[in-house]
């Protein structure tokens, strides 16, 4: 037995019509003398032959279920804060979180962006849309990844380092400090930050999208989140996902798993990000660029469930 | 639809045509849905998981790089999402694993012989039905690769597109999975043993 283990794969590929010839011979002459790969290659080839199955059409409201959604999901992104959606939900939180650092840098006198809190919000309101019809104004949006109404890669980074790179005047006004820093309007509809929203990981998310939280590099500390503080030169990216994207490897992910109908964001590598949107467990990423020891890790309830 | 149709399309798409994505809908509505249906083994889930991969494919059409056609990349969203909701239901308490995926790859050592044995219409069915049967109890993975090619028919270049994997791998996988179905038909003892027996007295 131990010896035909050698023809296992070629009996199968045999099965299949694929096997070479000079393999074929030599399975052939094999099977001549060998009762035993014989009754195996009848299985294999019972297996292959009872499986093949013409299944059902699918019903026919499929496709216009699709379309139905597809029409709606591009009217929400048109007037994003129109209904209270997830991306309502995300983009709201990100928004309390970026007036939460625009407050501290405002409040720092001098302080830069980068010492804060030893933390920085690279993402800045990568999930808040442009202004409805507006196509992307201001800052650089060479290659965009991101669909209509969202801030482009290029500009969520380009904002990151806009943050960096000047310290925030002190005393300055937060809509004068947003109006400066974001190429687009805040959108009114948002509630105002509370009062405590100084500290990132005390920002508050609003009713409607709670669980939520965004920690600093520190609070996370004790966790074992892995990769969740960066090293530098990695990227991170905004994973909103359907399902938990459990095929990739293990070492690229946080060990931080959302719960059930839970949205996961986690920071990744460039690389997995890619991969990851390759394969489709992404609806959306957004970069930015942190730096070493930042992190950022949010969990949003996911309507959908 | 030729590929340079779909190119068309998609370029449509992508310019803010949402309409013209239903085209690509239609087109690949079974080949995604037969994936679904066989992974789920229902038909409400394969609807539900069908839906969800022309959404998330609709979202991320611009990463759609178009080397080995939008049929493999939407077949390869339907094949991920489908793993992924079985495994999400498994951790919800569903069904239990029946199989050890360590010897997945030894042909069983009890063989049934099915070459000579004159089977009835009924004996054919029932070995039939088990081994379908079988196909729902393998690992996500394994039943995945005889999904696309035993039940679907996919080839095995077709195979290598849809799962990013070598022409090697694809082959080796068929038949680790073929090998693991024989082992869990053999020793559940859906062949029946008179066969197996019935050669080793001597023919």
């Amino acid at each position: 037995m131990a010896k035909c283990d050698q023809y296992n794969e070629m009996l199968s590929a045999y099965v299949d019509g694929v096997l070479g010839r000079s393999d074929a011979k030599k399975l052939k002459k094999h099977l001549d003398s060998c009762s035993e790969c014989r009754k195996y290659l009848a299985l294999l080839q019972t297996i292959h032959t009872d499986l093949r199955e013409d299944l059902p059409d699918p019903p026919e409201t499929l496709a216009p279920g699709i379309m139905m959604k597809l029409k709606g999901e591009n009217g929400r992104k048109k007037w994003y804060f129109g209904s209270f959606g997830r991306w309502t939900a995300i983009a709201a939180v990100l928004c309390l979180a970026v007036f939460g650092i625009v407050r501290l840098t405002g409040s720092g006198g001098g302080e830069t962006a980068d010492t804060v809190n030893g933390y920085r919000m690279a993402s800045t309101a990568a999930g808040a849309p442009t202004a409805a019809g507006s196509s992307s104004g201001g800052a650089a949006s060479a290659d965009s990844t991101a669909e209509e109404g969202y801030l482009s890669v290029a500009e969520s980074c380009s904002l990151a380092t806009a943050d960096a790179a000047e310290p925030a005047a002190a005393g300055e006004d937060r809509a004068a400090l947003t109006d400066k820093k974001m190429p687009v309007p805040m959108p009114a509809a948002l509630p105002a930050p509370e009062a405590d929203t100084e500290l990132f990981d005390t920002v508050e998310a609003p009713a409607e999208a709670a669980p939520s939280s965004v920690y600093d590099a520190a609070s996370l500390r004790g966790y074992d989140l892995g990769r969740a503080a960066l090293d530098e030169g990695e990227w991170y990216a905004v994973c909103i996902c359907y399902t938990l994207p459990e095929r990739i490897a293990p070492a690229d992910w946080l060990p931080l798993t959302p719960g059930e109908g839970e949205i996961g964001r986690w920071s990744v590598s460039r690389e997995t990000a890619d991969a990851l949107m390759a394969e489709g467990h992404l609806d959306e990423i957004y970069f930015g660029d942190l730096q070493a020891g930042e992190a950022l890790v949010l969990l949003i309830a996911d309507e959908k469930e | 639809m030729t590929r340079e149709e779909e190119a068309k399309v998609i370029r449509a798409v992508l310019d803010g045509n949402t309409n013209a994505f239903e085209d690509l809908v239609l087109a690949h509505q079974k080949a995604v849905y037969h994936i679904a249906l066989k992974m789920t083994g229902n038909e409400e889930d394969a609807f539900d998981l069908s839906q969800e991969t022309f959404l998330k494919a609709f979202r991320s059409l611009s990463t759609f790089r178009g080397e080995s056609g939008f049929r493999s990349w939407i077949c390869r969203m339907a094949a991920n999402l489908s793993i992924d909701f079985l495994r999400k239901k498994q951790r919800r308490g569903g069904e239990v694993r029946s199989l050890d995926e360590e010897d997945e790859a030894h042909r069983p050592t009890l063989l049934p012989d099915l070459r000579y044995e004159p089977q009835t219409a009924l004996e054919r069915r029932e070995i039939r039905d088990a081994v379908r049967a079988g196909l729902r109890k393998l690992p996500e993975e394994q039943r995945l690769i005889l999904v696309l090619r035993d039940v679907e028919g996919y080839s095995y270049a077709e195979i290598s597109d849809i799962l990013r994997i070598e022409l090697g791998t694809v082959k080796s996988r068929i038949y680790r999975a073929r090998a693991s179905l024989a082992s869990l038909l053999t020793k559940e003892g859906n062949f029946s043993p008179k066969a197996a027996s019935k050669d080793s007295e001597g023919r």
